[in-house]
């Protein structure tokens, strides 16, 4: 994520294509959770993972090792 | 030693009481049911209660006594279960308003009829946060679920009602479902024994789902030898519940008693430091004192993971309510809505490397437990807050309480490690807040075997009839 997220932005083109009927009063409260997604979303991006790895984890399997 | 009153005797004990005929199965079923209708109007714990139901199995369990008959090992034992388990005849709430007027189940969900084989019997359904999005035990649709250690404080949630009914001695064992916390938060706030098994030991099969890729489902006690007990006996593989693993089931309760000798345990750093929690860091200490913890092991990534649970819970958990977000908006806990409306607008991207990370950092975890069995941790950042409490200091920042109560449970389920939360009372404001004691996969046996070294060594449920005064007139 190399730009800071429009959460205002991102919520008018969203509600469209979901499509939801989005009241004012909502907007508060969903733009604060939205930078809070971004606050969690660049600690990601800066998680040294090996750049070749595309592994994905759809549907988690904790795994048998050490048991 | 004084007797523990009939509500709070062990499984054991109650079973023992019916076998010899001191007590019928529906003399008990009845004394529950009764302490049930004095205490739920004041602490909204249960949501559905099963009297007929529960009546019927007991003359049954009567019957086989009476016949000579063959009893399970859980015969006339009382239980609970979170409102998202299908109760046949019920509609299953998740503490929605939206799930109200649904079809209602047409089986109950497989943990209960395992529980039922075995004799138990069940008393009702419990309240829960909204679709399981919540950690304090509030809901705005059917009210609050209180906190038998203190009235006006949270009892935590999503299990809020299972973890209040267990606590105040209105249903010996509950079940309940954790998916970034949902077992151990309540359980800390309670002060009651809760396990969060490994993600894929017990079939979730006939639950209403949250997050596909974190949900667990697993038990609530006030001791440890009936957690290991309840635990062992539903255990097993389900394919209908296309995550559970079909492996050998594990004996703990046999094993509970072998204390922690050769085990290495050591507390966790990083993250995990307490130094800014005065609480847990006090819960924390006393248990790695009577445990002879010294060591400390710092777990790289655990930041990471917590972000990646953070970012699944939202998306995946959005993705599942998107046609209730696009037809039932307002119906919506307003703060519930807010959180899934945002997660349906995330981008895809975020997600995917969520999942990334997540794998990365499980690697990394797993590779602590090349060095130690056990790894010591908080369960709760603090003791239960007051009801309505919306921010909370995490690391001196002051933060959302709803997303962060799960602070330090969130890392663990977010790559399915089993946890057992043991309970500690924080004599400043005499409320429980409770330590999680955390294990490689598949080794449950290893946080029940320490869990109960615990329990011996003092650290047991406290009863909320000592310190709660509206306990003492028995009738509210």
């Amino acid at each position: 994520m190399d730009n800071e997220l429009d959460a205002s932005k991102l919520i008018e083109i969203m509600s469209k294509e979901i499509p939801i009927d989005f009241k004012p009063e909502y907007h508060d409260g969903v733009v604060h959770h939205i930078n809070n997604a971004a606050k969690m979303a660049k600690i990601l991006q800066n998680a040294p993972l090996p750049s070749n790895d595309i592994d994905l984890a759809p549907v988690f399997n904790s795994g048998d090792t050490n048991g | 030693m004084v007797e523990a009153p009939l509500h709070f005797k062990t499984i054991s004990e109650l079973t023992l009481l019916i076998k010899e005929k001191k007590i019928t199965s529906v003399e008990l079923t009845s004394y529950f049911l009764e302490r049930i209708r004095n205490l739920n109007p004041t602490l909204n714990a249960y949501s559905l209660i099963c009297d007929d139901r529960a009546l019927k199995k007991a003359q049954q369990i009567d019957k086989i006594i009476k016949n000579g008959g063959k009893l399970g090992p859980l015969a006339g034992v009382p239980f609970a279960v979170k409102n998202l388990f299908d109760i046949k005849g019920n509609v299953t709430l998740a503490g929605s308003k939206i799930n109200y007027d649904n079809k209602v189940a047409k089986q109950d969900a497989i943990l209960i009829r395992r529980m039922e084989r075995e004799g138990a019997i069940l008393l009702g359904a419990t309240s829960m946060g909204e679709f399981a999005y919540d950690f304090t035990g509030e809901n705005i649709h059917f009210g609050n679920c209180q906190n038998p250690h203190k009235l006006g404080y949270m009892s935590g949630g999503s299990s809020s009602g299972s973890a209040s009914a267990t606590s105040a001695g209105i249903a010996p064992i509950s079940l309940g479902s954790d998916t970034n916390g949902s077992i151990r938060v309540p359980a800390s706030f309670c002060g009651i024994f809760g396990l969060k098994p490994t993600y894929g030991r017990l079939p979730r099969t006939g639950t209403y789902p949250f997050v596909d890729s974190l949900d667990h489902l697993g038990l609530f006690a006030r001791n440890i030898p009936d957690l290991s007990q309840c635990f062992d006996l539903i255990q097993g593989f389900d394919e209908k519940d296309h995550v559970c693993i079909d492996r050998e089931n594990i004996d703990t309760h046999s094993q509970i008693g072998l204390g922690i000798k050769n085990l290495r345990i050591a507390k966790a750093g990083g993250y995990f430091s307490t130094k800014n929690f005065p609480q847990a860091k006090k819960a924390i200490d006393k248990v790695c004192e009577s445990l002879s913890v010294n060591s400390t092991v710092n777990i790289d990534g655990t930041l990471e993971g917590r972000a990646a649970a953070y970012i699944i819970t939202n998306v995946e958990g959005s993705s599942l309510h998107r046609d209730h977000l696009k037809k039932n908006l307002s119906d919506f806990d307003p703060d519930t809505r807010d959180r899934f409306i945002a997660g349906a607008m995330l981008p895809g991207s975020w997600y995917v490397r969520s999942q990334q990370v997540r794998k990365w950092f499980k690697e990394k975890f797993l590779t602590k437990f090349n060095e130690v069995d056990i790894i010591i941790a908080p369960a709760t950042p603090c003791t239960a807050p007051a009801m309505g409490q919306k921010k909370i200091l995490i690391n001196q920042q002051e933060e959302l309480l709803r997303p962060n109560l799960g602070y330090f449970t969130q890392p663990i389920s977010a790559i399915g490690l089993p946890s057992c939360v043991i309970p500690t009372i924080d004599e400043e404001s005499q409320l429980p807040i409770g330590v999680q004691i955390i294990a490689p996969p598949w080794r449950e046996d290893l946080c029940l075997r320490v869990a109960n070294f615990l329990e011996k060594k003092g650290f047991s449920s406290p009863s909320p009839v000592e310190n709660n005064p509206f306990f003492k007139t028995g009738k509210i």
